[in-house]
């Protein structure tokens, strides 16, 4: 009874792949023809082909299972070979359980590379940094478009470009995807360069202020983006020294443990978003309501030295590893509310523009639109202190869109061997 | 240093290495200077603290034994009491009593104004105070023999596994222990494994994550809330409770069993409960067993007929709750107990007919169900009680709330919220939550004989069970190294 069954999943599984690999394409077609205009709707602008994305998550899905029916089988398998070697004994549970639990994230490893977990994972349970990441990213990733961009940065550039209105100016010239990640510094720049590389966009788009250099390094990036690569390979000296320890062992272990490095995404699909956001709400209840008393507070931890150092020689890394995938990098000098710029140390500034002219003559595909060159924006344009609000975030699209056109026109950045 | 940090496992892992390869007095030795690391991590200057406690009861024991008169024998535990107990009255009670009297006597219209002392409260104070008291009492009463080795008695009061949040451990039960040489069961190391694993669950799972709810639900300025309602914040805290310290529980015996100790079982199943006498058989149990058996039945017990029977078990509730916590809340929460016991005891009484049947499942008249059983049924029954349970643990949690906050406007705020039923007005948001943590809470409570026999599962459930309990650490952990609640008591 038990082989059959086994038998019976299997052959399913079997003619599923049959199906999807000769006739995939057609049916995906036939069902977005029914329920392409709904998906595209709810989509809200990440993908514009929908029967491409159907037949993908459809691939998706039955590599899943097939995953997951190898793991399966692997198990037992693999369990006795450590049993024979090892001789556990009484500790037989233990090899089943490592064993057990190392196929789980193996598989959960694999799942954090379709689109589909994480459309699981968020559907009905609302919005979370890592899922909107992954999902956008590998949507992207399969888009044939070219060329493509992608905005990165912190909340900023979310807040500032709407990739949406974008994609609706710019039509099929320029396909941008937009995957910021909020509280992002310089060296988060560099973590996340490496997450572009399957998509490889010909523009990385980041609207940057002075937070990027001189405000510390805590965020959220580091313990879900840090991994052993970068602690074997792109290791810098002084890292040890600016890194949050715990981030960085956070990194290590989610790199190494996926189920570890999707906690949050995981607690809120299995407690409700509510439940899991209420410490980041509580927090957002917390901040003052003065602005004034916010920009001096945020004014008080900018600051020039060796951390700001260190951003920057992070910085110039991005550039160059953009320099050699062919990308070209376009920073626009952003701006912040009237009323925080007021209060930051004009040094800062100056220093920070300095710095960004030096790297522009060192490398050819680094676009810096300096501040003046942006549309001008006032306090009223703000909801708070670096964020603008919906008007202000169409006025800028709409301007970066006829700046995009123009980019266009460039001669492309030639990769350069790695 | 916790049990849920980086620290602690590679402490232990130092620890267990040396242990295995030392012979018992070296492991004695090992065990005492760990504990004593251990506890001095949090703050070295209350090891001097700890250090006086041991040795003063230490000497009292030999002394007590030593002592022939009665009169001077008595005179010896007094004087040992007495020190204990001003101890543990100046660091925990002092400041409450000063500025109970105070206000008290403002209430009079007299003014008066006592120095307060500024200390932290040692941590686990109130556990290893009761744990030397309890040595002496039993020397005392002759039921155990004093120690001659100091080494076994420091281990025995500073046991790392149990110092800071229990379980109170009788002399009588771990002194053998560390007395005689360990023999380490391969059985006992895979449940102590696994145990450790639970308890890990227990934490960072289930208790962490409500600690979040909870804490959103007593910062509002006011109950009811927008986006749920105070019963299920309360729901969300007893089972906080429960994950926090049974967790801890479950981890201090998980400990122990590595390193050839067994520790008693702290808690049951007390919210599967159906009455306030079987609660307090299955929650911290050796508080409850120790409160018992020093205090109330030295008071009288139940020998003294109803009314004396409900005075000792007020006034031995009411300490219980003080000594959780200097403040009116812990006070109440105790006489809240006290007085539901009571009432229970009268109801059983009124029942059975006189039949003494506190402290069963249910009371149960001669020769059958009762009716109360026969016509609600034991889970309507459960879940009554489980209510009763939650409305002592608002008072509870009162007496933890930051000063800014009113105690009596957050009980009052609640109960006032909480008889009207917000329910209906349509499911909260956080209810998805507290019934996935709730649930595993009471599976655990449910099947808590099977969790503790886990080296007799077959081996692919054993192989399930970790797989399932490293899963939900990695994937639902809150990883904030969180304080123990117990650990302020």
């Amino acid at each position: 009874m038990r082989r059959r069954v086994i038998f019976g999943a299997w052959g399913m599984l079997l003619i599923g792949w049959l199906i999807h690999v000769t006739a995939g394409a057609m049916l995906s077609q036939l069902i977005a023809a029914r329920v392409g205009a709904a998906l595209l709707r709810f989509a809200q602008g990440k993908f514009n082909d929908p029967a491409l994305f159907i037949h993908r998550r459809v691939g998706e899905l039955l590599w899943l299972i097939t995953l997951a029916f190898v793991c399966a089988a692997m198990h037992p398998l693999l369990e006795r070979l450590i049993r024979r070697r090892a001789g556990v004994g009484r500790w037989g549970w233990t090899a089943h359980a490592a064993l057990g639990f190392a196929l789980l994230n193996l598989w959960i490893g694999a799942a954090g590379n379709t689109a589909i977990f994480w459309g699981a994972i968020g559907a009905g349970a609302g919005f979370q940094n890592l899922m909107q990441f992954h999902f956008k990213r590998i949507v992207f990733e399969e888009n044939p478009a070219t060329p493509r961009a992608v905005l990165v940065g912190n909340s900023q550039t979310r807040a500032q470009i709407d990739e949406r209105l974008l994609n609706d100016r710019l039509g099929t010239n320029l396909w941008t995807a937009e995957l910021h990640f909020p509280g992002s510094h310089a060296y988060d720049l560099l973590l996340i360069e490496r997450q572009l590389r399957r998509a490889n966009p010909q523009f990385v788009i980041c609207y940057l202020n002075e937070s990027y250099f001189y405000n510390g390094t805590a965020g959220e990036t580091v313990p879900n983006f840090f991994g052993v690569r970068d602690l074997l390979g792109n290791w810098r000296s002084d890292a040890a020294r600016h890194l949050d320890g715990k981030g960085v062992f956070y990194g290590l272990l989610g790199d190494v443990l996926p189920l570890f490095r999707y906690r949050e995404a995981l607690s809120q699909r299995v407690l409700g978003a509510s439940a899991v956001q209420l410490k980041q709400s509580q927090y957002n209840t917390a901040l003052a309501v003065d602005l004034e008393a916010r920009a001096l507070e945020a004014a008080g931890k900018s600051r020039l030295g060796g951390e700001s150092e260190f951003q920057k020689a992070a910085f110039e890394e991005f550039v160059a590893r953009c320099q050699r995938a062919g990308r070209r990098v376009i920073i626009l000098d952003g701006q912040n509310n009237p009323i925080l710029t007021r209060q930051l140390d004009p040094a800062v500034r100056v220093d920070m523009e300095a710095f960004l002219n030096q790297m522009m003559a060192r490398y050819s595909n680094l676009v810096v639109v300096p501040g003046t060159a942006l549309p001008p924006q006032a306090a009223a344009d703000y909801e708070d202190l670096t964020h603008v609000n919906p008007e202000a975030q169409s006025r800028f699209t709409a301007w970066l869109a006829e700046f995009m056109k123009a980019q266009l026109n460039q001669a492309p950045v030639a990769p350069m061997n790695r | 240093m916790v049990f849920n940090s980086l620290t602690f496992f590679a402490f232990l892992a130092i620890v267990l290495l040396a242990y295995y390869r030392l012979g018992h007095r070296g492991q004695n030795w090992l065990l005492l200077v760990a504990s004593y690391v251990f506890y001095g991590w949090w703050d070295y200057r209350f090891l001097g603290l700890l250090l006086f406690t041991t040795f003063f009861d230490y000497w009292c024991a030999l002394r007590l034994e030593a002592e022939s008169d009665r009169r001077r024998r008595k005179l010896f535990l007094a004087f040992s009491m007495v020190v204990n107990l001003g101890v543990l009255s100046v660091f925990k009670y002092f400041n409450f009593f000063a500025e109970s009297l105070v206000e008290l006597l403002a209430t009079l219209g007299m003014t008066a104004s006592f120095p307060t002392l500024n200390v932290i409260l040692p941590v686990g104070i109130s556990f290893y105070t009761f744990l030397s008291m309890s040595y002496t009492i039993d020397v005392y009463r002759g039921e155990l023999k004093a120690s001659r080795s100091p080494i076994d008695f420091m281990l025995y009061v500073s046991f790392f596994p149990h110092l800071v949040a229990g379980p109170i451990v009788r002399a009588s039960y771990l002194l053998p222990q560390c007395r005689r040489a360990r023999v380490i069961n391969p059985h006992e190391v895979v449940n102590g494994v696994w145990l450790i694993l639970l308890g890990l669950v227990k934490k960072v799972v289930i208790a962490d994550r409500l600690a979040e709810i909870v804490n959103w639900g007593f910062a509002q300025p006011q109950p009811p809330f927008p986006d749920a309602n105070s019963w299920l914040i309360l729901y969300a805290f007893a089972f906080q409770v429960y994950g926090d310290f049974s967790g801890y529980s479950d981890i201090a015996r998980g400990l122990s069993k590595l390193m050839g100790f067994e520790l008693v079982e702290n808690f049951r199943a007390p919210y599967l409960v159906t009455n306030p006498s079987a609660y307090w058989q299955h929650w911290h149990i050796s508080l409850s067993t120790w409160l018992r058996d020093y205090l109330y039945i030295p008071l009288g017990g139940n020998r003294h007929g109803s009314w004396r029977t409900s005075r000792n078990l007020m006034i031995t509730m009411l300490l219980g709750g003080l000594w959780h916590g200097a403040g009116a809340a812990y006070v109440l929460w105790g006489l809240y107990h006290g007085l539901l016991l009571a009432v229970h005891r009268a109801w059983c009484h009124l029942i059975g007919g006189g039949r003494e049947s506190a402290g069963k499942e249910a009371a149960t008249p001669a020769g059958g169900q009762s009716w109360l059983h026969k016509y609600l049924g034991r889970p309507l029954l459960i879940i009554v009680f489980f209510h009763f349970t939650c409305v002592g643990w608002l008072l509870f949690r009162a007496g933890a709330q930051p000063k800014e906050f009113s105690q009596v406007k957050v009980v009052t705020g609640y109960l006032h919220s909480m008889f009207q039923f917000p329910l209906a007005s349509g499911a909260s948001p956080l209810a998805g939550a507290i019934l996935v943590l709730g649930g595993l809470a009471l599976f655990f409570q449910g099947q808590h004989r099977l969790m503790d026999r886990f080296s007799q599962w077959p081996l692919r459930w054993q192989a399930a069970g970790v797989v399932a309990a490293l899963a939900a650490i990695a994937a639902l952990g809150v990883f904030e190294g969180a304080q123990f609640i117990y650990f302020q008591f």
